[in-house]
């Protein structure tokens, strides 16, 4: 059965409207093929195809045999394609406008200004061609002045469009009426000064939104999949999970999946910021995107599409380049008054000139005009949306994903960072370090240590502790085999229980053991605080009512985490452990990396009840933890730091999300929060000066209309350009 | 002379403090029902009209946004106290819901503020 599909293709090489005529006319004689539309303005062509006659294959090679080049549109890309390209567009659009306008306003200028042409033929021509300007191309400051006046306010355009229109409007009389001077020169470089600031900001606003770009461009197009035993090269959205992917050196991984087979160290800066490559081998990770260096390697596809760490944190920026961050409303409230105001003041100052000073109908005209089109309520719209696009973009680039500007403002306000233990301070892999028996406390035999080992790592098989994994790694290095356990219980933050043999087998913490009214030597007690105090976590075995033995694990703290809160506590933010641990341990550890206060023995479910407790003491409080057992802690904190991101755990409950596994990324972000608001700040703080100083001028008839147009123009400009500057400014 | 000026002067001080009353003292359009959920249409062209609505508590609503324009600015619509921000393509409807369990008058903006409508709750 014939079946009929529609299918969109992105064409490169067109120059002209014919070029696409030619193509869709190759299309069209291509068998199979229903109908064919090619777009030059979008560069795309859209063809309906049998799909028993015509497949992709044969479109693509007649769109090269005419000379072009043409890619499927995936769906996805397809939306963000539209977007990019529309504002693309939108730029060109603007930049031919200025250069049309300010062709057409040369020839005023040289007349009214330059050669003081006064004769009638000379204002003829000046009013035609100030014509062009005020309703060609500024047309859509009156429609847009219209629709507020429509919907009884006003906006924007309201300003420029009575500005100019007073300007023009008044040599339009003088010049065809009543005797006075002409001013077109004024109405015309003004609209071409207002579009000149709306091309610059388009651009610039088009380089703040870089970020995207990059991230975007970071995407793989195909992948080399096994299929039937053979390798084929498959567009990136046909792949599966649970596809077998290959890597070979130099290439990039095309999805996120699991190493089955090969070695090869993995460049993955452009997801993480970490310039030094990482060795992958079977069972590691690796994220689409990044790119393998040296050896070759296999991997099993484990997320694809929108799922993939990639298309994570492209969501997240995107997302948050739009937010808007709170100290905003209060430039949303300005903006809210500003255009009645400003036309009361333009009002008021036109009264005044021509009514108590006297002055002549054009003095006062002109002044009205200059302070209408010198107020500019666009640079203080601009303030923080541009900031928080430059910012949260660098930080994608750093591997720092600050989900909006609500984060960034908190983020700036942080007093504290509790630090999670397990996994954040730490690498999170603990290993078993000591072993010792209650019987033999001063001669230790590997026949008693392996037993306690043995029993230890049986009852640990069927918890999913950290510290449960290093028992059972130990034991697996020993070669023990692992006993069966029955009525396995366990007891959250204390230990595990459960029957080996038909006795009754413990792990866990002295508290267990008092609660079970299991009697602890003093012996045992003594060697464990000295355990403890080197910063191990020691956990009891016990077997019935009778001690077995200690073993001691302890957890390598990570690289960077001494450095980190160094810098922090350099910053004036405090610094706190949370932990499981009891108190000597957590002690030993917060020592080893220089932090100032421990909240230990805190049961899991407890974490979120002690950020609430610091934040009762007024302080802002962030939470930085690996979103695993963590995530209400991270939910109640003021500002949730998710570590090791692109887990979806991370990536939901995090307000920032740390794509490195670095704690000095935590500084980094805090850093950055800290740069952006400032830029905001400085940005709000011209906006208001800019205004509450141009406005005054404008009012005393100091400056003229057309510069007071291009001072409002450059305003917006220059906030756009500061944001900018953002981007320059070192992290580390 | 001067007398006029001053007198214009006044009036025109008389007009601001007048707008003032009427921006705060916005009736705000009324929804439609239909299944039991406030809707409203909002055209966004120049500004947002109408530029301010009024829903009443505990009732869903659904605010279908048309952009009929290519202008840049008003491309996305934030409702910052709801951390909702849709982007508008150009002459197609969207849709935007709201659970109103908050009274209060709530902002809606595009992203640089210059596009500017209220939703009042009451």
């Amino acid at each position: 059965m014939s079946k009929n599909e529609k299918k969109q293709y992105n064409i490169t090489g067109m120059h002209c409207a014919s070029c696409a005529l030619t193509i869709e006319n190759n299309l069209s004689g291509l068998s199979g093929v229903k109908s064919a539309n090619v777009n030059f303005a979008t560069q795309k062509a859209t063809v309906e195809y049998d799909s028993d006659d015509c497949d992709d294959k044969k479109v693509i090679q007649t769109v090269r045999s005419a000379g072009y080049e043409a890619k499927v549109v995936a769906v996805d890309d397809e939306a963000i394609d539209h977007n990019q390209q529309a504002r693309e567009q939108e730029i060109k659009k603007e930049r031919n406008l200025f250069i049309l306008s300010l062709v057409l306003s040369i020839p005023v200028l040289a007349l009214s200004m330059i050669l003081r042409d006064m004769s009638n033929i000379s204002r003829m021509t000046q009013s035609l061609l100030a014509g062009v300007v005020q309703f060609y191309i500024g047309w859509r400051f009156y429609r847009g002045a219209y629709y507020a006046f429509k919907n009884k306010t006003a906006n924007m355009d309201t300003l420029i469009a009575v500005g100019t229109s007073a300007a023009y409007f008044y040599s339009l009389t003088t010049t065809y009426l009543i005797n006075g001077e002409v001013f077109f020169e004024t109405s015309a470089l003004l609209i071409t000064f207002v579009i000149l600031g709306k091309w610059l900001e388009a651009r610039a606003k088009g380089k703040a939104g870089e970020a995207i770009k990059k991230l975007l461009g970071l995407q793989a197009k195909t992948a080399r999949i096994i299929k039937n035993g053979q390798e084929i090269d498959v567009p990136i959205k046909e792949v599966q999970v649970g596809d077998i992917v290959i890597v070979r050196p130099g290439e990039k991984v095309p999805v996120d999946g699991e190493v089955t087979d090969g070695h090869s160290s993995v460049d993955e800066s452009m997801i993480s910021g970490e310039s030094i490559p990482i060795e992958k081998s079977a069972s590691d990770f690796v994220v689409g995107a990044t790119i393998n260096k040296t050896g070759s390697f296999k991997f099993k596809t484990t997320k694809i599409g929108k799922d993939t760490v990639l298309s994570q944190i492209i969501k997240v920026v995107e997302d948050a380049q739009g937010s808007k961050a709170p100290i905003q409303k209060f430039a949303d409230t300005i903006s809210s008054y500003f255009v009645p105001t400003v036309v009361a003041i333009a009002l008021i100052a036109f009264i005044s000139w021509y009514f108590l000073f006297l002055s002549p109908f054009v003095t006062a005209l002109l002044v009205f005009t200059a302070v209408l089109v010198i107020a500019c309520p666009c640079a203080l719209g601009l303030a923080t949306p541009t900031a928080i696009i430059v910012g949260t973009g660098k930080g994608a680039e750093n591997g720092i994903l600050i989900k909006g500007g609500e984060p960034l403002e908190i983020a700036n306000k942080i007093q504290a960072i509790i630090f999670d233990k397990t996994g954040t301070l730490t690498e999170g892999k603990p290993v078993v370090t000591d072993i010792i028996e209650t019987q033999y406390l001063s001669v230790a035999t590997d026949k008693g240590q392996n037993e306690i080992l043995l029993l230890a790592a049986s009852l640990e098989n069927s918890s999913e502790h950290p510290l449960a994994e290093a028992i059972i790694k130990k034991a697996k290095e020993k070669e023990l085999k692992l006993l069966e356990v029955n009525d396995f219980r366990a007891v959250v933050g204390h230990g595990v229980s459960g029957k080996i043999n038909g006795r009754q087998i413990l792990v866990g913490t002295e508290k267990l053991m008092d609660q079970l009214k299991i009697n602890t030597p003093e012996g045992i007690k003594k060697q464990k605080r000295e355990l403890e105090e080197e910063g191990k976590t020691v956990m009891i075995v016990a077997a019935g009512d009778n001690i077995f033995g200690l073993i001691a694990v302890a957890d390598t703290l990570k690289k960077n985490s001494p450095e980190a809160i160094k810098k922090l506590c350099e910053m004036k933010i405090k610094t706190i452990m949370i932990t499981g641990d009891n108190l000597r341990t957590a002690q030993a550890i917060a020592k080893q990396v220089g932090i100032e206060q421990i909240l230990a023995e805190v049961l899991p479910e407890d974490k979120a009840n002690e950020v609430k407790k610091l934040q009762q003491q007024g302080l802002k409080v962030a939470m930085v933890g690996d979103g695993i057992n963590d995530a209400p802690a991270l939910a109640q904190a003021d500002l949730g730091i998710a570590m090791g991101g692109g887990t979806d755990i991370a990536i939901e409950t995090g307000g920032i999300i740390l794509v490195k596994d670095d704690l000095s990324d935590v500084v980094n972000s805090i850093k950055l929060s800290r740069q952006t608001m400032s830029k905001i700040k400085q940005n709000m703080f011209w906006a208001l000066f800019y205004n509450s100083v141009g406005i005054p001028i404008a009012f005393l008839g100091l400056l003229r209309a057309e510069f007071a147009g291009l001072a409002m123009a450059l305003s917006s400009v220059s906030v756009v350009i500061n944001s900018l500057l953002l981007k320059r400014k070192k992290l580390k | 002379m001067q007398i006029i000026g001053i007198i214009l002067i006044l009036a025109v001080i008389g007009l601001y403090i007048l707008w003032l009353w009427y921006a705060k003292n916005q009736r705000g359009a009324d929804a439609k029902i239909k299944n039991n959920i406030q809707v409203f249409d909002i055209l966004v062209k120049g500004v947002y009209s109408p530029g301010v609505i009024k829903a009443k508590l505990d009732k869903p609503i659904r605010i279908n946004f048309r952009r009929e324009e290519s202008s840049e600015c008003s491309r996305f619509v934030n409702f910052p106290d709801f951390k909702i921000r849709k982007e508008l393509p150009e002459d197609k409807t969207v849709t935007i819901d709201i659970v109103a369990d908050k009274p209060g008058v709530f902002i809606f903006t595009c992203d640089m503020s210059m596009y500017q409508g209220k939703l009042i709750i009451e």
